[in-house]
């Protein structure tokens, strides 16, 4: 890579190597200057994720995702990339020592990555404080965008608090009582608080509430709790494939027609698992994109996939692909690596790439200025009928209900605690 | 192995905290019957099938602990290994789950075999220490191996239809597998039971642990037959495994998380009781399930909702330090083993 260095950026870079050979972290963020060395035809980018645990088919998917991102652009754009990846596995302090590692040793000029909204954030105030581009991939809760957000970071993918507008109003309409069960870490936490917000401004109740340890195995305890709760709603805002346990165990315990159930995050890959009939159990259901978007280039895009991924398409590869898309298209406007130019190349920008069309919906996709959040569309989504869920050459169980306008379902800046 | 060394003169030795906890005790789930009947009812009984799972995962390791007196670390490992053989022979070789049931429990028991004859069988009378260390290291190598195979992603294998829905108790829906898990803990236990105490096999054995020179002197075969009962517990992991699996999944973190709760119910329920880690298993399983509700019916009661701790996975540690500072060799071990 060459050329536009500055004395800050030469000395950031020097400084985050020794921090990093000491084992210090945040060291060289005062040290002021940002980004990465200039010029934009020669990219290495670091993609820190879970390869590892709970979330590991996530991550792998993301990554899967990212790669055809890569042949795309190398080919429009005539770009050289490389992709340096790393293990975050559930960790927040691993992903900042990839982070880390990837910038200080592998020369990354700018990083994504990470499933885990706790990981996420971690990694992201350590990038903010580096001064170092990052893409918190697959993580939806809402600090990333609020209290936690930062110059340096931008979330592609809907938060937790989009989502939830997304459902809300079918919540509100199928039950007056709701009893959410979520998995007690950030993206839970903040998935909770936006879903009561939501019922509450609907004049709906939330009876009560289980935060559950993440990941686990036995959900029965908390769906006796749910069961004599006395509502007529569950919130299933459980993350990864534990959802996928919970639903089993739900079915099991003779549950699903007793209560209507919601989820404000689906993701196609969780309900594989299950048998076609036990794959409807959820009667609202949010999604930031899937297989059900059906315009062609969403259809492409599934069946390169198919072909290319050992998992079927779903949201997971398509935030790999955006996240890919999004900042190597950046640092190409820009042309620099460095952070404050490729911030300015991020900040209001309208997403027009083949990322956009991949998406769907009408009202298009932007970077909002003031908390880096990627207003996009939403869906809410239902199983298909059961004889019409088709696997060849992808599967395909779910349909789209609704589409939302991203800033329809967004907090405006003013409420999301976010401060740059 | 003892099946129970509490006694009448025991009970009639009992102290008056003991009865002072016991009656509070009865207090509290009074109050929570009253308050929340329906919950209570149904934790109660998800708590007591919970447990049975938990005594069919503690049983081998109880059975090596209390009989060779190893302390079998690796009892996590062998569990994990389990669960992983049973995806291979359904996903890779499309054997139904029962084929899985058989076959990866035996595979499970040689390698359990050839770590027993090429590093056990030589600590056999040494220090708990050093099979702690020995086996610790096992589980290390098996844990990799593991990742190294079957990589780090969860996996998971089918239930057969018959066992993926509820069955209705009357006063509670169970999950079918539940159930299913509870009776072959019943039959396995049963089984263990008559093998240890009924049969001239377990007879050699608990002579060999408590005279093995005189035992051999006989004309027994002892170092076979030990061979045979570490086959046995590390059959009994495995097949724990297989069916923990079956409804959990498959991931590389599993065998250390169980590892760490079979000891503390084989400790709670006494090293050396498997009557012990039966009642030990159920105590930690309902108490798991029932304290939440509990803790929230107090809340209630007392008008303070600080109360309402959410302390589920805490309880089986809290239950273990309770028991071990007023009874330190747990609740049905030999005194001296701990004291």
């Amino acid at each position: 890579m060459s050329g536009n260095n500055t004395w800050g950026t030469v000395d950031r870079r020097t400084m985050l190597r020794a921090a990093g050979a000491a084992g210090i972290g945040g060291l060289a963020g005062c040290l002021g200057g940002g980004g990465g060395e200039g010029g934009a035809n020669d990219l290495t980018v670091g993609f820190a994720t879970s390869l590892s645990g709970p979330f590991s088919v996530f991550g792998q998917s993301a990554l899967d995702g990212a790669m055809l991102a890569v042949e795309d652009l190398e080919e429009e754009l005539g770009v050289s990339i490389t992709v340096e990846d790393g293990d975050t596995q559930l960790d927040p302090q691993t992903g900042v020592s990839q982070l880390q590692r990837m910038v200080t040793e592998a020369d990354a000029d700018f990083t994504m990555g990470a499933v885990s909204s706790s990981a996420a954030q971690a990694m992201a105030s350590w990038a903010n404080e580096n001064e170092v581009i990052y893409m918190p991939t697959g993580a939806h809760g809402d600090g990333l965008t609020g209290e936690a957000c930062g110059p340096y970071s931008f979330r592609p993918t809907a938060s937790n608090s989009m989502l939830a507008a997304s459902i809300g109003a079918e919540m509100a309409e199928s039950a007056d009582s709701w009893y959410l069960l979520y998995s007690d870490y950030a993206w839970g936490q903040t998935a909770q608080a936006a879903v009561t917000r939501i019922l509450e401004e609907q004049g709906k109740e939330v009876v009560g509430r289980s935060a559950t340890p993440f990941p686990a195995d036995d959900y029965s305890p908390y769906l006796n709790e749910a069961d004599n709760s006395g509502a007529e709603g569950i919130g299933m805002l459980i993350a990864g494939l534990d959802l996928r346990k919970a639903s089993n165990q739900l079915v099991s315990q003779g549950m699903q027609g007793d209560y209507t159930l919601a989820m404000h995050q689906l993701e196609d890959a969780v309900f594989w698992g299950l048998d076609r009939e036990s794959a409807g159990i959820l009667d609202s259901a949010g999604q930031v994109w899937g297989p059900a978007v059906d315009t062609d280039a969403s259809v492409d895009f599934c069946e390169r996939v198919a072909e290319s991924s050992e998992t079927d398409p779903y949201v997971r590869h398509f935030l790999g692909y955006l996240s890919m898309d999004q900042a190597v298209r950046a640092a190409v406007r820009a042309d620099s690596t460095n952070a404050d130019d490729m911030r300015g190349a991020l900040e209001g920008h309208e997403v027009t790439s083949m990322a956009a069309d991949i998406k769907g919906g009408d009202s298009g996709m932007y970077w909002r200025e003031g908390d880096h959040q990627l207003i996009q569309p939403t869906y809410t989504v239902e199983a298909m009928a059961v004889e019409e869920m088709s696997e060849d050459p992808y599967k395909r169980w779910f349909q789209t209900v609704n589409t939302y306008d991203g800033d329809d379902v967004a907090r405006p800046v003013s409420e999301t605690g976010c401060s740059m | 192995m003892n099946t129970t060394e509490l006694t009448r003169e025991d009970l009639a030795t009992v102290s008056p905290a003991w009865w002072a906890a016991a009656l509070v005790a009865v207090v509290l789930l009074a109050v929570t019957f009253a308050v929340e009947p329906g919950l209570f009812i149904d934790q109660a009984i998800g708590g007591l099938v919970y447990g049975m799972v938990l005594v069919l995962v503690t049983l081998g390791l109880s059975l090596i602990l209390g009989l060779m007196g190893i302390v079998n670390f690796a009892h996590g490992a062998f569990f994990m290994l389990g669960a992983y053989l049973s995806y291979s022979v359904v996903v890779t070789l499309g054997l139904p789950f029962w084929a899985a049931l058989i076959l990866a429990p035996l595979a499970v028991g040689v390698v359990g075999v050839v770590l027993e004859i090429t590093v056990l069988r030589y600590l056999y009378g040494s220090d708990p220490i050093v099979s702690l260390l020995a086996t610790f290291g096992l589980t290390m190598m098996i844990e990799e191996v593991i990742r190294a195979y079957w990589g780090t992603a969860p996996l998971e294998i089918s239930r057969p239809s018959v066992l993926t829905r509820g069955t209705d108790l009357g006063v509670t829906t169970v999950p079918t597998y539940r159930l299913f898990l509870v009776g072959v803990a019943v039959l396995t236990i049963v089984a263990v039971y008559l093998l240890i105490s009924r049969t001239d096999f377990g007879l050699t054995v608990r002579a060999g642990v408590q005279d093995g020179e005189m035992t051999e002197f006989v004309g027994v075969n002892l170092p076979v037959r030990f061979t045979a009962m570490f086959f046995l517990g590390a059959a009994l992991a495995g097949f724990a495994g297989v069916l923990y699996s079956a409804e959990t999944g498959m991931r590389t973190t599993m065998g250390e998380t169980f590892v760490i709760l079979a000891f503390v119910v084989v400790v709670v329920g006494g090293i050396g009781s498997l009557f012990g880690s039966v009642v030990s298993g159920i105590l930690i399983g309902v108490s798991a399930y029932l304290t939440p509700v509990v803790l929230s019916a107090l809340a209630e009661v007392t008008n303070q909702p600080w109360l309402a701790l959410q302390i589920r996975d805490l309880v089986p540690y809290l239950v273990m330090i309770l028991i071990l500072l007023y009874r330190p060799r747990g609740l049905f071990g030999e005194e001296g083993f701990l004291e």
